[in-house]
């Protein structure tokens, strides 16, 4: 065995253990030592399951020594975003509200990785409940890009990003609000998959946007996001907006599309001025891979696409303050115990646990939804949302997929938009349109600048249509190696 | 409908309140120029003529989803209660709502 066991995907690293060459407790030390050793830099994890880990490796050696069947994730370590609850394990949503807070059941999609024998490593760090860009609105530290410890990582599930592209993990949770698993996993030359909304039980996930929120998964390469997500997908009884649709076999060869004749949509409209010109050409050159290959690439136009991101932040910051509505320090979170009277506890419980970005989206969402400007922010952003919705099914009525940048910019330097929200903001404006609409859209990593830094692209499918994307981005990994780059840490 | 694009501070006093956010005197500086600018932005909507145009407040085709009313397995009284601050007899304890 020459490789190190952190550099092994799914089916490899099962092979190995299953066959007797390594034991999950070796898996777990090895992973768990290079937590200990490259953690401190880059401030990945919140919390670390060192004996937890070890409990369920042992559980799995043991069932191996004994000759019973093991999961699909024998072997894979994960690293868990903290919105995700996990029972036993603390859950902090990276935010002071939820700190200390132990949940007493686990989310759906969690609780089937763990019945595949998956082992968690650890709980990682988020913007507080996922509001963010770049991990500096978590109530507890900056996580590190492991490109360029000087940068931000992306985020929301900026932990998860920079666990998985500095091999912390075999793979890691993360959601996707409005671009949170694809841009961070486009700053850290990783894969990352934000399946269709439904596709995904959200049950027992901290609540950000309640019509916007998918739970998906970053990987070594598309072969795992498909598995883990073949894992994860399916309707689940405790979420109303899980989907009935069933789930195909995502990566198999029945399903593979040929790209030969396969028409890729180029929107006109995610090449704007607000690129930066070495992102765009490495995207255009991606594409320009897979037309060497057979397929063609047609121009098509979104001409709504600049309204999204106001779309967005009239919509999600709404659901937010109603979501957020539940955090009263009376039945769990944080709680200021020296007030007067019950008003008081809770505008002083909210005034002092929640992070500055947490109260500034309360209070766009609750003006939005107060009375006499609801027609104007709600109403209007809910109309252009089906605006939205519409121009990408006219776009895939020409197309069969749609390839694009993720993030306009390679990651910037931690600080530097830190005091100007509106400028964060804009980092989702080519990712938060497939959230408006709900559509599934997979982030594979396409090339550095000149710097040495990760740049992204994102295939965008129709509903339903993960195995299409899976099958494309899966075939690009085979013609290129920009996936299998890895930080020197 | 409102007009202009700002926020007045006692808008801002007012929606904290419904909020239940008890804001420090540099946060109500802060916020009011930060939502300004943020509300400014989303005024860009205002352009779009959508008089004819359904509003979609979620993306499923789905509606209605019921389950049969039956009892199923849930949370015991203490795992409800375990990260509760304060509780009594089994209940959660708040502070008092009428003064007497």
């Amino acid at each position: 065995m020459n490789l190190p066991l952190t550099t092994l995907a799914i089916p490899r690293i099962r092979e190995l253990l299953v066959s007797g060459q390594v034991s999950a407790t070796e898996i777990v030390r090895e992973y768990l030592s290079r937590i200990q050793r490259l953690d401190p830099l880059l401030n990945a994890f919140i919390t670390v399951t060192e004996d937890y880990a070890f409990r369920c490796a042992q559980q799995i050696d043991q069932k191996i020594s004994d000759h019973q069947p093991v999961g699909l994730l024998a072997g894979s370590v994960m690293a868990v975003k903290d919105v995700y609850l996990t029972e036993g394990i603390q859950t902090t949503a990276g935010s002071k509200v939820l700190q200390g807070f132990i949940p007493p059941y686990s989310s759906t999609v969690y609780r089937r990785l763990l019945e595949q024998d998956a082992i968690v490593i650890g709980k990682t760090n988020t913007d507080c409940f996922a509001f963010g860009v770049s991990t500096e609105n978590s109530g507890y530290f900056v996580t590190k890009n492991p490109w360029d410890l000087s940068l931000i990582p992306g985020g929301s599930s900026g932990g998860s990003a920079a666990a998985q592209a500095a091999s912390l993990c075999t793979f890691a949770l993360g959601t996707d609000t409005g671009g949170s698993i694809r841009q961070p996993a486009s700053l850290c030359g990783i894969t990352g998959i934000k399946p269709t909304y439904g596709r995904n039980s959200r049950y027992g996930i901290t609540a950000m946007a309640s019509s916007f929120d998918c739970p998906g998964t970053f990987a070594k390469n598309v072969s795992d996001a498909s598995l883990i997500t073949q894992i994860m997908a399916g309707v689940d009884s405790q979420d109303a907006t899980s989907s009935t649709e069933p789930v195909p076999e995502y990566l198999s060869p029945a399903r593979t599309v040929s790209l030969k004749g396969l028409r890729i949509g180029i929107p006109k409209e995610y090449f704007d001025a607000a690129i930066d010109p070495e992102v765009k050409a490495a995207v255009l050159a991606a594409a320009t891979r897979l037309e060497s290959e057979g397929a063609s690439l047609i121009s098509v136009s979104l001409p709504n696409t600049a309204l999204g991101l106001a779309v967005y932040y009239v919509l999600v910051p709404s659901e937010i303050s109603a979501n957020m509505a539940r955090y009263d320090g009376i039945r769990f979170g944080q709680s200021k115990k020296d007030a007067v009277d019950l008003l008081s506890h809770y505008q002083e419980t909210r005034g002092e646990f929640m992070e500055p970005e947490l109260k500034r989206r309360i209070l766009i969402g609750t003006y939005a939804l107060s009375a006499g400007y609801f027609d104007a922010y709600y109403l209007k952003a809910s109309q252009v949302r089906t605006l939205i919705k519409d121009e990408f099914q006219n776009a895939f009525t020409q197309v069969d997929l749609i390839l694009a940048p993720v993030s306009p910019t390679v990651a910037w330097p931690i600080g530097q938009k830190a005091n100007d929200p509106l400028q964060m903001y804009l980092a989702d404006v080519y990712t938060c349109c497939i959230n408006v609409a709900g559509l599934p859209a997979l982030a594979l990593p396409g090339g550095f600048n000149s710097n040495n830094l990760p740049i992204g692209f994102q295939l965008i499918g129709n509903y339903f249509e993960e195995a299409k994307l899976f099958s494309v981005g899966h075939q690009f990994q085979q013609l290129t190696d920009y996936h299998l780059k890895v930080p020197s840490l | 409908m409102p007009t202009d694009t700002g926020i007045t501070q006692d808008e801002l006093d007012h929606i904290a309140g419904l909020a239940r956010i008890k804001l420090t005197e540099a946060e109500r500086q802060l916020y009011l120029s930060q939502l300004s600018s943020i509300l400014q932005y989303v005024d860009l909507l205002r352009q779009v003529d959508t008089s004819a145009v359904s509003p979609s407040f979620q993306v499923t085709s789905q509606t209605n989803v019921a389950r049969d009313d039956q009892i199923r397995p849930s949370l015991t009284l203490g795992q409800a209660q375990a990260n509760a601050p304060k509780v009594h007899d089994g209940y959660f304890q708040v502070h008092h709502t009428i003064k007497k």
